[in-house]
Protein backbone atom coordinates (compact mmCIF):
# COMPACT_ATOMS: atom_id res chain seq x y z
CA UNK A 1 0.00 0.00 0.00
CA UNK A 2 0.88 3.40 -0.48
CA UNK A 3 -0.03 6.81 -0.12
CA UNK A 4 -1.82 8.07 -3.28
CA UNK A 5 0.95 10.58 -4.77
CA UNK A 6 -1.79 13.98 -5.02
CA UNK A 7 -3.07 12.80 -1.77
CA UNK A 8 -2.73 14.10 1.79
CA UNK A 9 -4.31 12.71 4.96
CA UNK A 10 -8.10 13.74 5.41
CA UNK A 11 -8.79 15.07 8.87
CA UNK A 12 -12.27 14.09 8.65
CA UNK A 13 -13.15 15.38 11.98
CA UNK A 14 -13.44 18.55 10.25
CA UNK A 15 -15.34 17.50 7.19
CA UNK A 16 -18.18 19.38 9.58
CA UNK A 17 -21.92 20.11 8.11
CA UNK A 18 -20.67 23.74 8.53
CA UNK A 19 -18.30 23.23 6.16
CA UNK A 20 -21.07 21.53 3.77
CA UNK A 21 -23.17 24.53 4.59
CA UNK A 22 -20.28 26.99 3.03
CA UNK A 23 -20.25 24.62 0.22
CA UNK A 24 -23.66 24.44 -0.74
CA UNK A 25 -24.00 27.90 -0.69
CA UNK A 26 -21.38 28.95 -2.58
CA UNK A 27 -22.66 26.09 -5.43
CA UNK A 28 -26.31 27.37 -4.89
CA UNK A 29 -25.30 31.39 -5.69
CA UNK A 30 -23.06 30.34 -8.77
CA UNK A 31 -25.94 27.90 -10.06
CA UNK A 32 -28.74 30.28 -9.24
CA UNK A 33 -26.45 33.07 -11.04
CA UNK A 34 -25.32 31.08 -14.29
CA UNK A 35 -28.92 30.32 -14.83
CA UNK A 36 -29.67 34.10 -15.22
CA UNK A 37 -27.20 34.38 -17.77
CA UNK A 38 -27.81 30.87 -19.26
CA UNK A 39 -31.17 32.14 -20.00
CA UNK A 40 -29.88 35.39 -21.84
CA UNK A 41 -28.16 32.87 -24.61
CA UNK A 42 -29.79 32.69 -27.76
CA UNK A 43 -31.19 29.11 -28.58
CA UNK B 1 -38.76 31.30 -6.43
CA UNK B 2 -39.33 27.65 -8.90
CA UNK B 3 -41.51 24.72 -8.43
CA UNK B 4 -40.95 21.53 -8.77
CA UNK B 5 -42.74 19.32 -11.11
CA UNK B 6 -43.89 16.73 -9.09
CA UNK B 7 -45.66 18.59 -6.54
CA UNK B 8 -47.88 20.17 -9.23
CA UNK B 9 -51.18 19.76 -10.94
CA UNK B 10 -51.47 19.14 -14.82
CA UNK B 11 -53.03 22.82 -14.77
CA UNK B 12 -50.18 23.97 -12.57
CA UNK B 13 -47.46 22.47 -14.63
CA UNK B 14 -48.70 24.16 -18.16
CA UNK B 15 -48.94 27.55 -16.30
CA UNK B 16 -45.48 26.98 -14.94
CA UNK B 17 -44.12 26.22 -18.48
CA UNK B 18 -45.87 29.56 -19.38
CA UNK B 19 -43.68 31.17 -16.72
CA UNK B 20 -40.30 29.40 -17.66
CA UNK B 21 -38.94 27.05 -20.16
CA UNK B 22 -35.71 26.53 -17.78
CA UNK B 23 -35.59 22.78 -16.10
CA UNK B 24 -33.62 21.53 -13.49
CA UNK B 25 -32.36 17.95 -13.86
CA UNK B 26 -31.14 16.37 -10.92
CA UNK B 27 -28.57 13.56 -11.46
CA UNK B 28 -27.01 10.86 -9.26
CA UNK B 29 -26.23 7.79 -8.22
CA UNK B 30 -26.22 4.66 -5.74
CA UNK B 31 -23.24 4.00 -4.86
CA UNK B 32 -20.30 2.52 -2.81
CA UNK B 33 -19.11 5.87 -0.58
CA UNK B 34 -16.61 3.91 1.98
CA UNK B 35 -17.81 2.79 5.07
CA UNK B 36 -18.84 6.23 6.53
CA UNK B 37 -21.29 7.75 3.66
CA UNK B 38 -24.56 6.16 2.38
CA UNK B 39 -25.16 4.88 -1.06
CA UNK B 40 -27.32 7.89 -1.71
CA UNK B 41 -24.33 10.20 -1.57
CA UNK B 42 -24.66 11.32 -4.81
CA UNK B 43 -28.04 11.30 -5.07
CA UNK B 44 -28.76 13.42 -2.22
CA UNK B 45 -26.16 15.98 -3.12
CA UNK B 46 -27.59 16.94 -6.39
CA UNK B 47 -31.25 16.91 -5.05
CA UNK B 48 -30.12 18.91 -2.46
CA UNK B 49 -28.70 21.38 -4.43
CA UNK B 50 -31.25 21.21 -6.90
CA UNK B 51 -33.98 21.89 -3.78
CA UNK B 52 -31.73 25.18 -3.07
CA UNK B 53 -31.37 26.11 -6.13
CA UNK B 54 -35.50 25.48 -7.03
CA UNK B 55 -35.88 28.15 -3.61
CA UNK B 56 -33.78 31.20 -5.35
CA UNK B 57 -34.08 30.59 -9.37
CA UNK B 58 -36.99 30.89 -11.74
CA UNK B 59 -37.13 27.03 -12.79
CA UNK B 60 -39.41 23.90 -12.84
CA UNK B 61 -37.23 21.20 -11.25
CA UNK B 62 -37.55 17.08 -11.82
CA UNK B 63 -37.30 14.55 -9.45
CA UNK B 64 -33.58 13.42 -8.82
CA UNK B 65 -32.54 10.40 -10.85
CA UNK B 66 -30.81 8.13 -8.51
CA UNK B 67 -29.03 5.18 -10.07
CA UNK B 68 -26.42 6.34 -12.71
CA UNK B 69 -23.34 4.59 -14.41
CA UNK B 70 -21.19 3.00 -11.60
CA UNK B 71 -20.09 -0.55 -12.74
CA UNK B 72 -16.86 0.34 -11.15
CA UNK B 73 -18.12 0.49 -7.61
CA UNK B 74 -19.85 -3.18 -8.23
CA UNK B 75 -17.47 -4.51 -6.15
CA UNK B 76 -19.50 -2.86 -3.02
CA UNK B 77 -23.00 -4.41 -1.94
CA UNK B 78 -25.82 -2.52 -2.38
CA UNK B 79 -24.22 -0.56 -5.57
CA UNK B 80 -26.80 0.00 -8.11
CA UNK B 81 -25.65 0.50 -11.89
CA UNK B 82 -27.08 1.14 -15.23
CA UNK B 83 -25.54 1.30 -18.48
CA UNK B 84 -24.45 4.37 -20.14
CA UNK B 85 -26.55 3.63 -23.35
CA UNK B 86 -29.73 3.00 -20.80
CA UNK B 87 -29.04 6.17 -19.01
CA UNK B 88 -28.77 8.39 -22.36
CA UNK B 89 -31.82 6.98 -23.68
CA UNK B 90 -33.60 6.64 -20.78
CA UNK B 91 -32.40 10.64 -19.67
CA UNK B 92 -33.17 11.69 -23.26
CA UNK B 93 -36.57 10.44 -23.18
CA UNK B 94 -37.59 12.21 -20.13
CA UNK B 95 -36.40 15.39 -21.48
CA UNK B 96 -38.32 14.85 -24.88
CA UNK B 97 -41.48 14.76 -22.48
CA UNK B 98 -40.16 17.86 -20.95
CA UNK B 99 -39.48 19.55 -24.47
CA UNK B 100 -43.11 18.73 -25.57
CA UNK B 101 -44.66 20.79 -22.72
CA UNK B 102 -42.12 23.52 -23.18
CA UNK B 103 -38.75 23.14 -22.34
CA UNK B 104 -36.20 25.19 -24.10
CA UNK B 105 -33.26 24.99 -21.72
CA UNK B 106 -32.01 22.06 -19.03
CA UNK B 107 -29.78 22.44 -16.33
CA UNK B 108 -28.24 19.24 -15.43
CA UNK B 109 -26.79 19.07 -11.67
CA UNK B 110 -24.71 16.09 -11.68
CA UNK B 111 -24.03 14.20 -8.34
CA UNK B 112 -21.49 11.62 -9.82
CA UNK B 113 -19.06 11.73 -12.36
CA UNK B 114 -19.80 8.45 -13.89
CA UNK B 115 -22.53 10.53 -15.92
CA UNK B 116 -21.04 12.45 -17.23
CA UNK B 117 -20.59 11.13 -20.28
CA UNK B 118 -24.01 10.10 -20.72
CA UNK B 119 -25.17 13.81 -20.21
CA UNK B 120 -22.60 14.52 -22.27
CA UNK B 121 -24.67 12.73 -25.58
CA UNK B 122 -27.86 13.90 -24.03
CA UNK B 123 -26.82 17.69 -24.32
CA UNK B 124 -25.58 17.02 -28.25
CA UNK B 125 -28.81 14.60 -28.77
CA UNK B 126 -31.26 17.32 -27.29
CA UNK B 127 -29.67 20.24 -29.43
CA UNK B 128 -29.20 18.19 -32.30
CA UNK B 129 -33.11 17.14 -32.47
CA UNK B 130 -34.77 20.34 -30.30
CA UNK B 131 -32.44 23.19 -30.85
CA UNK B 132 -32.71 23.14 -27.51
CA UNK B 133 -29.82 24.52 -24.41
CA UNK B 134 -28.27 22.22 -21.64
CA UNK B 135 -25.46 22.48 -19.25
CA UNK B 136 -23.76 20.18 -17.18
CA UNK B 137 -23.25 21.61 -13.64
CA UNK B 138 -21.09 19.36 -10.99
CA UNK B 139 -20.83 21.08 -7.21
CA UNK B 140 -16.90 19.61 -7.37
CA UNK B 141 -16.47 21.76 -10.47
CA UNK B 142 -17.77 24.45 -8.95
CA UNK B 143 -16.17 24.48 -5.78
CA UNK B 144 -13.08 22.71 -6.72
CA UNK B 145 -10.93 22.60 -3.69
CA UNK B 146 -11.69 22.77 -0.01
CA UNK B 147 -9.78 23.46 3.21
CA UNK B 148 -6.68 22.54 0.60
CA UNK B 149 -9.07 19.21 -0.47
CA UNK B 150 -9.49 18.33 -3.84
CA UNK B 151 -13.70 18.28 -4.10
CA UNK B 152 -13.65 15.35 -6.51
CA UNK B 153 -12.74 12.85 -4.15
CA UNK B 154 -14.39 9.99 -3.73
CA UNK B 155 -15.62 9.58 0.11
CA UNK B 156 -13.70 12.48 0.69
CA UNK B 157 -13.19 15.75 3.12
CA UNK B 158 -15.50 18.39 0.33
CA UNK B 159 -18.05 15.01 0.15
CA UNK B 160 -18.10 14.44 3.60
CA UNK B 161 -18.62 17.55 4.74
CA UNK B 162 -21.03 17.91 2.15
CA UNK B 163 -23.39 14.84 2.79
CA UNK B 164 -22.61 16.13 7.09
CA UNK B 165 -24.38 19.30 5.88
CA UNK B 166 -27.59 17.39 4.14
CA UNK B 167 -28.01 14.26 6.06
CA UNK B 168 -25.77 14.27 9.07
CA UNK B 169 -27.49 11.07 10.87
CA UNK B 170 -26.59 9.53 7.84
CA UNK B 171 -22.76 10.00 8.15
CA UNK B 172 -20.29 8.08 10.26
CA UNK B 173 -17.15 10.12 10.36
CA UNK B 174 -15.88 7.64 13.02
CA UNK B 175 -15.67 5.01 10.01
CA UNK B 176 -13.59 7.33 7.61
CA UNK B 177 -9.98 6.24 7.66
CA UNK B 178 -7.13 7.93 5.10
CA UNK B 179 -7.47 7.41 1.58
CA UNK B 180 -4.79 4.81 0.61
CA UNK B 181 -4.20 3.56 -2.65
CA UNK B 182 -2.73 0.43 -3.57
CA UNK B 183 0.85 -0.12 -5.49
CA UNK B 184 -0.03 -2.20 -8.65
CA UNK B 185 3.80 -2.94 -9.60
CA UNK B 186 6.94 -1.30 -7.96
CA UNK B 187 6.51 2.00 -10.62
CA UNK B 188 2.71 1.82 -11.39
CA UNK B 189 0.56 3.95 -8.63
CA UNK B 190 -3.09 3.73 -8.93
CA UNK B 191 -3.96 7.37 -8.98
CA UNK B 192 -7.90 6.70 -8.96
CA UNK B 193 -10.31 4.21 -10.64
CA UNK B 194 -9.44 5.95 -14.18
CA UNK B 195 -5.74 6.76 -13.68
CA UNK B 196 -2.58 5.46 -12.62
CA UNK B 197 0.54 7.37 -11.82
CA UNK B 198 4.01 6.05 -13.58
CA UNK B 199 7.43 7.82 -13.23
CA UNK B 200 5.60 10.45 -11.76
CA UNK B 201 3.24 11.01 -15.00
CA UNK B 202 -0.78 10.55 -14.97
CA UNK B 203 -1.68 7.72 -17.16
CA UNK B 204 -5.16 6.89 -18.05
CA UNK B 205 -6.51 3.31 -17.37
CA UNK B 206 -9.82 1.88 -15.81
CA UNK B 207 -10.13 -1.00 -12.87
CA UNK B 208 -12.50 -1.36 -10.52
CA UNK B 209 -11.82 0.55 -7.16
CA UNK B 210 -11.85 -2.74 -5.02
CA UNK B 211 -8.67 -3.39 -6.65
CA UNK B 212 -7.84 -0.23 -6.20
CA UNK B 213 -8.73 1.18 -2.51
CA UNK B 214 -9.87 -1.09 0.00
CA UNK B 215 -12.55 0.47 1.59
CA UNK B 216 -14.01 2.55 -1.39
CA UNK B 217 -12.23 5.70 -1.22
CA UNK B 218 -10.72 7.14 -4.26
CA UNK B 219 -9.38 10.35 -5.62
Amino acid sequence: MVEQPDARPIDYAQATPEVGRRIMDKAVQIVVDFIVEFEKIQL
Amino acid sequence: MGVFLSELTWEEAKRAFEHTQTVVVPTGSTEQHGPHMPLGTDWMAAEGLARLVTEKANVITTQVIPVGFAEYHMDFPGTLSVSRELLTNYICDICDSLVKWGAKRFVFINGHGGNAESLNQVAIDLRRRHRVLSAIIQWWDIVPEVDGYPSEQHGGYAETAFIANLRPLLVKRDRANIAMAKNISGELVVAGITNLYFRGARIGTFSEDQRCFGGGFNG
